[in-house]
């Protein structure tokens, strides 16, 4: 329950007036229940008492009868008869047992109700069942005649009959209950208002109170008892408290007024003092900051009062310094100072005065001076405002010197320079200018320009850009350099170079023209042009004689291709069917010249073939890409390696080998070069022949090298010349062509061939040509 | 059946028409032989014109060696004829030259010839080149059939 308040502030009450609700119901409901039960336990005593009672007296009367109907059995001792009058009981449901005894004690005769034959006596039970509740009743009567005692009949019975009783006593007397406890808790339900109502409605006008502060709020009157006073006390604190409260308002809002006001006032005070202050600072930055020096000499003592920032800086002293001194210190106690003394006792002048100071070290400073009377700090005093106009001497001057070259430099100039103003006039024309154009300076002074210096043919387009310039702002020729033609005053014309600048003064513009006379330098060029064209003409002349010499040495290399041959084919074939169709007409030695003779023709073939490549060479352009020098000696060597299959020639290739060259001539390189490794290995087992890449200064450089015959290197010059041989025909057979070719392709592809041999150790070539590669 | 094929030698220099017939004897290549000292002479033989008119030239021909280097009509110029005519256009031709020109090889070869062969200077050479084109060309390869309608 606590948990639940605590947890939900919202509706506090209802709980807690629930909880009033349902212990009032609980009360009611339990004092009912009490009640009906203790009614419930007595009815159920009395019952019990009443129906032992009853049962008793009846059997009583039941064993007076039979006793008196037995007595003639006993008296005439015959156990049958009492049988017959005992079976009479048999009539009555409840006797379980009856026994008859005789005077000595013995059972006389018998009566058992489950009609069993077996002697009852033991068979009787004394007890069963608690005392509460016994589950037997046992009845006697001794049976007298005249005073006689015959014998005792004894009359067992159950009590069965009084359990039913019981039983449906108390079903009825359970089922009332229920029925008016439920009554009850309706009835209790329905009271408990009476109650709580109004304790709920008091809650829920507190609950309203607290969450609105409005203590207006009352709480709703429920009749008199202790509630309604309740609600009364209640209702009138609330009265109370609302007078309070609305007390406490009133003062606050008063309160608050007052606040604003104090508030307003202290505002205007405060704003009133900052604009004071502001107005205090302001002058003092004046005074502070003014770039003028400035200072407040007492107009009496004549000592300064108070100086700025920029006398501090400009006569040198502290501040600390000028307090310490009077006015005399720096105006020096010449005729003129005392007489300035003088004057500064006299009213004030708002003019200036020129005058001089001396600075703390000495310097003598040329000053415009103005003085004011004031009030300082209660006591009067003069305010100086000094301005330095030393400076300014020192520029007017400077400004002179300036003109002065400026005009040297305007008066001497080789380029004429020519000034106009914006209306098209000329303002300035240089001696160059005089001397170029043949005018005096006064003579052109304030005349249009366009007029005196520029052809009649251009002075509309002058005038139009320098109107587009003025309006516009664009000016295409300003800042630029360019040519054009000029007029001299006797009409006629000539070149010049012009450079137009332009500057503002004053809001005017004001244009000026650099012009250099460029006769001498126009023939110069047009000279210049004669000698390219005629330069051109020959080169163009010496290109067809170079494509015509080209054409004849294409149709010579075609008709040495076509006609050479055949002669030599004739010689070589003529020769072999002399010694194979006419051998029996040549001794050993004719037959020996006739091999002569067709070897040489064929090496003379062999010759013209390879002269035929050379020139190939020559005459082939170079298409250039991306060659695999690694895949393409490989192949190479695959096939001469299958030419000749008897040779055992070890080739390492170093892998990644590349150069930017033209595929075709690239690989006849690398067949002459690697055939000549083969060819010069021959004598060699193992031949051993190496192709790969090394940087030789800085350069990439691709190389074979052989373990072959070698050769001189007093020859190496020779090495790459057409025709040349540095080993006999009888050695190893060549022409001489191969490594001269090598030599043109690599020429041709800007690059540069060498080698480096020793006789019998080997050869190594390189080549290095631009772009060659190799990634490892 | 070999010897009822006709060679037609195109060859103006007679050593080495003499060298070629020299070199198709010693390989017993002894099928007709016509030769025409220059590619007009040729082109008279193979058209059936002047001389030659309506003798039937063609009609057995197996093969035409033709050299490039001729006097009046050069040899290319012969080839291109020979293409254009239809009696002739199926014909084998060989280029048999001296040269070995990569134009003259690129240019036979557009215009129609079946074969481009560079006469050695080593007759043996030759020898063997000669039997081995007689072989191909006579004995192995196929000519076209000789349907001639007479459009």
């Amino acid at each position: 329950m606590n948990a639940l308040i605590s947890t939900d502030h919202a509706q506090p009450q209802p709980a807690r007036i629930h909880s009033i609700k349902w212990k009032l119901v609980q009360i009611i409901i339990y004092i009912s229940a009490t009640c009906l039960f203790l009614s419930a336990a007595g009815l159920l005593l009395e019952n019990r008492l009443q129906f032992e009672r009853d049962l008793k007296q009846s059997f009583t009367i039941i064993a007076g009868v039979l006793a008196e109907n037995s007595k003639a059995a006993l008296a005439f001792n015959d156990p049958a008869a009492a049988g017959e009058v005992l079976s009479a009981l048999r009539v009555h449901p409840h006797i379980m047992q009856a026994l008859l005894r005789d005077q000595n004690q013995k059972i006389f005769a018998h009566y058992n109700r489950e009609n069993n034959s077996a002697p009852p006596a033991l068979a009787v039970p004394t007890s069963d069942g608690d005392a509460w509740f016994p589950a037997f009743i046992t009845v006697s009567t001794p049976i007298i005649h005249q005073n006689q005692a015959l014998g005792q009949l004894s009359i067992i019975g159950d009590t069965l009959q009084w359990r039913d009783n019981v039983i449906g006593f108390l079903t009825f007397t359970l089922s009332l209950m229920i029925l008016v406890l439920i009554a009850a808790t309706w009835a209790a339900v329905k009271t408990q208002r009476i109650v709580t109502q109004p304790i709920s409605s008091l809650l829920d006008t507190i609950s309203q109170v607290t969450r609105s502060k409005h203590y207006a709020l009352r709480a709703q009157h429920h009749g008199n008892d202790e509630l309604g006073e309740l609600v009364a006390g209640f209702n009138n604190m609330l009265g109370e408290i609302e007078n309070r409260d609305q007390a406490l308002s009133a003062a606050k809002a008063d309160l608050e007024r007052k606040i604003t006001e104090l508030d307003q006032e202290i505002r205007q005070r405060v704003q009133a003092q900052t604009a004071l202050q502001a107005r205090e600072h302001d002058y003092r930055l004046l005074f502070e900051e003014s770039p003028l020096p400035m200072w407040i000499v007492n107009r009496d003592s004549q000592q300064f009062l108070a100086v700025n920032r920029a006398a501090v800086l400009h006569y040198g002293y502290s501040e600390a310094e000028f307090l310490g001194m009077k006015v005399d210190k720096i105006m020096p106690e010449t005729p003129a100072a005392a007489g300035e003394t003088q004057r500064i006792k006299t009213p004030p002048s708002p003019q200036a005065t020129l005058t001089h100071h001396l600075r703390k070290d000495g310097g003598r400073i040329d000053i415009e001076l103005t003085w004011h009377e004031i009030s300082w700090k209660g006591a009067s005093a003069y305010l100086f405002l000094i301005n330095d106009i030393t400076e300014r001497e020192r520029n007017v001057r400077a400004l002179r010197d300036s003109e002065t070259r400026i005009r040297a430099i305007f008066e001497s100039a080789f380029d004429c320079i020519v000034s106009m103003d914006d209306k098209g006039n000329i303002i300035e024309f240089n001696p160059a200018a005089e001397h170029t154009f043949g005018y005096r300076r006064h003579q052109v002074i304030g005349k249009p320009l366009a007029e005196i210096i520029i052809p009649q043919e251009l002075r509309a387009v002058h005038q139009q850009g320098l109107e587009r310039y003025l309006q516009t702002g664009n000016g295409s020729i300003i800042g630029r350099r360019l040519e054009m033609t000029a007029l001299r005053r006797d009409g006629s014309t000539f070149p010049v170079e012009l450079a137009i600048s332009l500057v503002n003064i004053s809001e005017r513009r004001y244009f000026t023209g650099y012009l250099r006379d460029i006769t001498e330098r126009k023939l110069a060029e047009s000279e210049i042009k004669q000698l390219n064209e005629n330069l051109e003409r020959r080169v163009q002349e010496r290109t067809a004689q170079l494509e015509a010499a080209n054409r004849e040495l294409e149709t010579f290399s075609y008709s040495v291709s076509h006609d050479l041959r055949a002669p030599l084919r004739a010689i070589d074939g003529f020769s072999k069917a002399l010694m194979s169709d006419y051998a029996a007409h040549f001794d050993a030695q004719g037959k020996n010249y006739l091999n002569r003779v067709r070897n040489a023709s064929q090496r003379m073939g062999q010759l013209i073939d390879d002269m035929l490549k050379l020139s190939r060479v020559t005459r082939t352009e170079i298409t250039p890409s991306l060659v695999d020098i690694t895949a393409m000696t490989q192949r190479i060597s695959l096939e001469q390696q299958s030419a000749y299959p008897e040779r055992k020639v070890q080739t390492e290739i170093a892998p990644g080998l590349q150069a930017v060259a033209d595929t075709a001539l690239i690989e006849i390189v690398w067949r002459n070069l690697i055939e000549n490794a083969w060819k010069f290995t021959r004598e060699r087992d193992p031949a051993h022949i190496e192709i790969g890449a090394r940087v030789i200064d800085e350069q990439a450089v691709l190389y074979i090298k052989d373990n072959g015959a070698g050769f001189d290197m007093a020859y190496s010059d020779k090495l790459f010349n057409a025709f040349q041989r540095l080993h006999s025909t009888a050695e190893f057979e060549g022409t001489g062509i191969g490594l001269a070719t090598v030599h043109r392709i690599i020429t041709k592809h800007g690059g540069r061939v060498w080698a480096q041999a020793e006789i019998d150790k080997g050869t190594t070539i390189f080549i290095h040509i631009p772009g060659i590669g190799n990634p490892q | 059946m070999s010897n009822a094929k006709g060679i037609l030698l195109v060859e103006d220099n007679s050593d080495d028409e003499e060298l070629t017939l020299l070199a198709l004897q010693k390989n017993n290549i002894l099928n007709r032989m016509h030769v025409a000292r220059d590619g007009a002479e040729a082109l008279d033989f193979l058209l059936e014109r002047g001389e030659f008119t309506g003798k039937n030239t063609t009609q057995d021909l197996a093969v035409i060696l033709l050299d490039l280097k001729l006097p009046k009509v050069s040899g290319l110029e012969v080839l291109q004829q020979i293409r254009s005519d239809p009696r002739t256009k199926l014909i084998p031709v060989v280029i048999l030259t001296s040269s070995k020109q990569e134009e003259d090889i690129l240019r036979s070869y557009s215009l129609g010839a079946n074969s481009y062969l560079r006469k050695p200077v080593d007759f043996e050479r030759f020898l063997e080149c000669v039997g081995q084109l007689g072989l191909y060309w006579l004995l192995l390869n196929e000519i076209a059939p000789p349907s001639r309608p007479a459009t």
